[in-house]
């Protein structure tokens, strides 16, 4: 209810900025008489909670008075009653230059007083933004909002109000941060470790937290908070708030795409931290980390800055209604609040694959990341609100699956869920999101990517493509290649510089420069890999290297290599997410065979082949049945380059142009005249 | 998205004079900004003339000269030529950077000019005379936007994959043209290099520019900038000179791949000219224009006046989009050229540093003289002058706001360009005889209608024949709006995705295959 208003005090006040809340979370406060209302109002560190006589209560957020004066409705009881800072002789020279200011401004005014109100002398909105112009001139540190100019509508107050922020007292911009801190790889890093929410760092709803834990060693690393229903609802709320009232919905699109872009320079600029943080929490490699989870991530939000002022409707030649004539056109407009449920093996990039396009289409976000990786998302939040953008625009919940994914994709404030994860869960999103309110959905799920290896390629490339294919991330990579299928001819000589090539792969600590292959990711993980490779050997595949855990403390897999496999077999069917190469072999020449067993699968999200035949390579590209298909090369991924499956491994695309369509709505707008 | 491309400062300009506080936000300027850089820009380094010759860039408020200028001939242009050419072979730095890197430079020459805003805005009221305010408020900020715009296409121009007939697979690469000669004009040096070189370097040319000799500082002090923020050098080359000489040059060579050129339709017509006679290079015009600005009698009266003063007068009407042909429907006529006299009598022409002036000096006395010539050929011919009329100063090249009503469509001042502080208005009665009489015109370059009408909006945008129609406003511009003219206006556009296609050789790659599948 915007614009509402009631006699407080004697005085008639407005509202503005309201939302429906909880009503249990209306706690703490002074409380306020509101003539007619069922109970008295409370100021809150929030804001002033109303409650309606159905028991419903509402949070305002800021309050005006009849002068035209707005303050937070927070300082209520405050504000006025502050006691008015004394000003050094720079701060006074300041205030002189801002008194012609108003001056110039305030032409009918003869004397600029303290007591002088903007306003009621006959400025108006443009002038607002003249005077924040202004201010910045003169004292560049000095950032104003429109806002803080209808906050303090008098010259002393005004003045008052500029000062606090050129001492650095501005409470409301400052970003109180409880870091857990840690000296490793030889720097500190400082990890945010609770819920991101409106712009704060909070606890979780009752204090709940949980342990993230190194795979290097399986030692805890700190404890997180653990997002409960409450806070998805109050994450939500907040995005909702920032996308209708908020100055993010208001913004123009390149103004956005600054933002965005200042955000990509401080992730580049913070990007040690980032990967390092990375190593520890999921068990990247660090220097894998530095190039791809957080290079990539950095890359993904520049490019999609970019796009924010390219966002073009089109007019479209109608048939006209005559005698009458027509005019169609369309325009893209941001869906609004969006969740995004990520996973676990690359947890910073696959927040910026989504959250990138996300934001660039001018929309608001509830990201739920994997409760195994918590932090670098954490810490993304962290320097999200440092490069401005404004509060409630991304909000982060660690969290459950079974909780927080959940109560995401069935709430009815969300209309677009976009979730990178297992086929299972992804089809039970997909049906809730039906559920609750058809939510929009795109689905980027498992693979099991077929890589083909022609006689007639450049070997060495393919050995060492295919090991990446494999191997690269630990195996824990959605597109890494679930089956390599060998020519016969090439076949035992494959096999075994393969072989050579794991041999001389080394395995330790992920913070270690030398290292190539770390932890996986979690212990649950591990586990299954074991039961995997226990299968396979079962069912009578060859086991020709690895299978087991490495005896050293943490979560450690080594690099596994089977042959022999039959098409029937469970290895051969069912993604493992690890380091277990599985090889077929096909009879040489036999194309069409080798590729109706490639696309032999339900799923379909990426393959390869390598061949220096170009004839057989577009031959081969064109029927392989999966959405990225690399020729000669593996994992070759750009962030202008689209991604997404086909039949089982989900829809919707991350990356590229497409991307920026899963988070947009197409209006078609017709006029006659 | 239609609401975002309205530029924020743009129209509160135009309302400047109305809410007086023309000096909104503007920092107090040095009146003699320092002259750092008055050579030839060729690979990266600064080079005298081949000649030795240089000429002087006169500050057009005074007469005076304010400093003497190298000046390229056709020798130094082969020179430039040759860096460009040698910057474009293939496997050189410029050619092997990816095009997210591309981007990233134009980003980083447009933070450079974000922090030179003051500076440039000094040396660009300093010699071409537009008032400071106009140049910090409007071109500095439209300049970074367009640039910052471009370096958002680098990475995100892509061709297509086609499915033609037969068993064969055939994809577009979009491809740089190669050696791109730019020559711009004096009336927006800064904004006028922007729109040149964005789309070129986004899309990987590289680049001849021939700046005007009115106006050649600031566009050697970005040359500067080019280099500190990192480009490979002979990827841009800039080339002060004079038009017959080093424009001409550039315009025949035969290893220049393309030239894009902005300026009057005079010079536009020998431009396509050298290109058929020497190497068929890609031409892109944009030309002059004599834009009609029609005011219907529903319209709102205040607004309408003023923005029409705005359409004409802004930039001492040296806009080639100029809205010179104003059309007030009869019933309001009377009305509408009393008011229009009335804001002109008000205009502040005057010292373009002082923060109150809203008009400058004309930028040479070529121009002066003129724009002078065309008054008198109004008043020859019978058209009312109303005010104005002559010059405003007794030195620098100064003149009065000037408007002329009983203005007939076969005047000189109704057919010609006058690219001066010279108003046309002129009476009509039906929308249908407007339409008719606004394109009778050679050009077709911008066009704008004034109404409360949905209905006659559309009706007559649709009918104009012109590049752009504004409707309720004027000189509206978006780095994402395309912008060029119909006609004699000239061909291409400029901005917007539209822009990058004038810069981009398609090359469709076909691969037979043994067997095609839908």
């Amino acid at each position: 209810m915007p614009g509402a208003w009631a006699e407080v005090d004697g005085q008639k006040v407005t509202f503005y900025g309201s939302s429906l809340v909880d009503n249990s979370t209306a706690a703490n406060g002074k409380p306020l008489d509101i003539p007619g209302a069922s109970q008295p109002g409370i100021v809150t560190k929030a804001g002033l909670v109303l409650f309606g006589n159905n028991g419903k209560a509402l949070l305002v957020r800021n309050v005006q008075f009849e002068d035209g004066k707005m303050i937070p409705a927070a300082q209520y009881y405050s504000s006025g009653s502050s006691a008015a800072m004394e000003l050094t002789e720079e701060e006074k020279t300041f205030a002189e230059q801002m008194r012609a200011v108003w001056q110039s401004i305030l032409n009918n005014v003869s004397k600029i007083e303290d007591s002088t109100d903007f306003f009621k002398s006959g400025a108006a909105s443009m002038d607002v933004v003249r005077l924040v112009e202004e201010v910045k001139l003169r004292a560049s540190s000095c950032q104003l909002q429109n806002e803080d100019v209808y906050m303090n509508t008098t010259f002393q107050d005004f003045i008052q109000m500029c000062v606090r922020k050129l001492r650095g007292e501005d409470e409301e911009e400052e970003l109180v941060v409880d870091y857990v801190e840690k000296s490793i790889n030889n720097m500190t890093i400082k990890m945010p470790h609770q819920l991101f929410i409106n712009g704060e760092f909070v606890d979780a709803e009752g204090g709940k937290t949980y342990k993230t834990i190194n795979p290097t060693d399986g030692m805890a690393i700190c404890d997180v908070s653990l997002a409960q229903i409450s806070d998805v609802d109050k994450a939500v709320a907040a995005a909702k708030e920032a996308f209708e009232e908020g100055e993010w919905g208001k913004m123009n699109p390149r103004d956005r795409g600054r933002l965005i872009y200042k955000l990509a320079d401080l992730m580049e600029e913070n990007q040690e931290e980032l990967a390092t943080i990375e190593a520890i929490d999921s068990g990247a490699v660090y220097t894998l980390a530095l190039k791809t989870h957080v290079g990539m991530s950095i890359q993904t939000f520049r490019y999609f800055a970019g796009w924010c002022d390219k966002i073009h409707g089109s007019t479209i030649p109608i048939n006209q209604a005559r005698p009458n004539r027509n005019l169609t056109f369309t325009k893209k407009e941001p869906i609004g609040v969006c969740a995004i449920v990520i996973p676990w093996n690359y947890p910073l990039m696959m927040l910026a694959w989504k959250t990138a396009a996300c934001l660039a289409a001018g929309n608001t976000v509830v990201l739920k990341p994997a409760q195994v990786t918590p932090l670098t998302a954490l810490k993304f939040a962290e320097l999200a609100a440092k490069a401005g953008l404004p509060k409630g625009v991304v909000n982060i919940l660690p969290g459950s699956g079974a909780l927080v994914g959940q109560h995401l994709s069935d709430h009815p404030d969300v209309r677009k869920l976009g979730f990178t994860g297992s086929t299972e869960i992804g089809k039970h999103i997909m049906k809730s999101c039906a559920v609750s309110n058809v939510k929009k959905v795109s689905l980027e799920l498992g693979g099991k990517s077929p890589l083909i290896i022609f006689s007639d390629c450049d070997m060495d490339k393919a050995i060492r493509m295919g090991m990446s294919s494999v191997f690269f991330n630990k195996g824990e990579n959605c597109i890494a290649a679930g089956r390599l299928f060998v020519e016969n001819s090439i076949h035992d000589q494959f096999v075994k510089k393969v072989i050579g090539e794991v041999k001389k792969m080394k395995i330790g600590d992920p913070l270690d420069r030398s290292t190539d292959h770390g932890p996986q990711n979690h212990k649950a993980h591990l586990d299954k890999l074991v039961e995997y490779c226990q299968i396979g050997i079962k069912e009578g595949a060859t086991l020709v290297c690895g299978g087991k855990q490495v005896q050293r403390p943490g979560f450690f897999f080594e690099p596994t290599v089977f042959t022999d496999v039959q098409d029937h077999m469970y290895i051969a069917k069912e993604e493992s997410f690890g380091p277990v190469m599985i090889i077929s072999k096909f009879e040489s020449g036999e194309v069409d065979d080798v590729l109706r067993r490639a696309n032999a699968t339900e799923y379909g999200l990426a393959s390869g082949v390598f061949t220096r035949d170009i004839s057989k390579a577009l031959y081969v590209s064109e029927r392989l049945n999966a959405g990225t298909v690399f020729v000669n090369t593996y994992n070759k991924t750009d962030v202008a380059s689209p991604f997404g499956g086909f039949k089982q491994s989900g829809f919707g695309k991350d990356l590229g142009q497409e991307a920026l369509n899963e988070y947009l709505k197409t209006k078609a707008v017709t006029i006659e005249y | 998205m239609l609401r975002f491309m309205i530029p924020r400062i743009l129209p509160q300009l135009c309302r400047l004079p109305l809410c007086r506080y023309s000096a909104a936000a503007i920092p107090a300027p040095s009146t003699k900004p320092e002259v750092h850089y008055n050579k030839l820009f060729i690979n990266n380094e600064w080079q005298d003339a081949a000649s030795g010759k240089t000429f002087s860039t006169i500050n057009p408020a005074t007469g005076e000269v304010i400093c003497q200028v190298a000046e390229a001939d056709e020798v130094d242009v082969d020179k430039a030529v040759k860096a460009a050419r040698n910057a474009f072979r293939l496997g050189s730095p410029w050619r092997r950077m990816d095009a997210s890197d591309r981007g990233l430079l134009l980003n980083k020459l447009a933070d450079a000019i974000e922090q030179n805003s003051a500076y440039l805005a000094e040396l660009e009221t300093l010699d071409n005379g537009k008032p400071y305010v106009v140049s910090y408020a409007v071109d500095l900020p439209h300049v970074v936007k367009c640039f910052r715009y471009y370096a958002g296409w680098a990475d995100k121009w892509e061709g297509k994959t086609i499915p033609i007939d037969g068993d064969y697979f055939c994809y577009t690469r979009h491809e740089p043209i190669g050696v791109c000669g730019q020559i711009i004009p004096w009336n927006f040096p800064l904004l006028m290099q922007a729109w040149k070189l964005g789309p070129a370097l986004a899309t990987g040319n590289t680049v001849v520019m021939k700046v005007a000799e009115q106006t050649p500082l600031t566009a050697l002090y970005v040359a500067s900038l080019i280099k500190e923020v990192g480009f490979p050098e002979g990827v841009v080359n800039i080339l002060p000179g004079l038009g017959p000489s080093a424009g001409a040059a550039i315009a025949r060579h035969m290893d220049v791949d393309k030239v894009a050129f902005t300026g009057s339709t005079e010079v536009g017509h020998l431009i396509q000219q050298a290109s058929g006679s020497s190497n068929l290079k890609k031409v892109t015009l944009e030309l002059g224009g004599k834009s009609p600005n029609i005011i219907l009698s529903d319209a709102n009266m205040e607004d309408a006046v003023e923005q029409s003063h705005f359409a004409l007068f802004f930039n001492q009407g040296q806009c080639c989009c100029a809205g010179s042909r104003t059309y007030v429907q009869a019933d309001i006529y009377d009305e509408f050229l009393e008011r229009s006299v009335e804001r002109a009598k008000r205009r502040i022409v005057g010292n373009p540093f002082d923060l109150k002036t809203e008009q400058g000096p004309q930028v040479d006395q070529e121009q002066f003289n003129k724009i002078l010539g065309y008054i008198s050929s109004g008043k020859n011919e019978g058209a009312k002058l109303m005010c104005g009329g002559g010059a405003a100063a007794d030195r620098g090249y100064f003149i009065q706001p000037t408007v002329f009503g009983d203005v007939q469509d076969n005047m000189t001042i109704a057919r010609e360009e006058i690219f001066g502080p010279v108003m046309q208005i002129l009476k009509f009665k039906t929308l249908e005889e407007v339409v008719t009489r606004a394109n009778d015109s050679k050009y077709g370059l911008a066009a704008a209608v004034f109404t409360k009408d949905i209905d006659k909006a559309h009706y007559v945008s649709n009918g104009l024949r012109a590049g752009t129609v504004w409707i309720n406003c004027y000189d509206v511009f978006g780095a994402q709006a395309p912008f060029g003219g119909y006609k004699a206006s000239g061909n291409g556009r400029e901005l917007g995705e539209y822009g990058l296609d004038n810069y981009t050789e398609v090359k469709t790659v076909t691969i037979k295959v043994p067997q095609k599948n839908s």
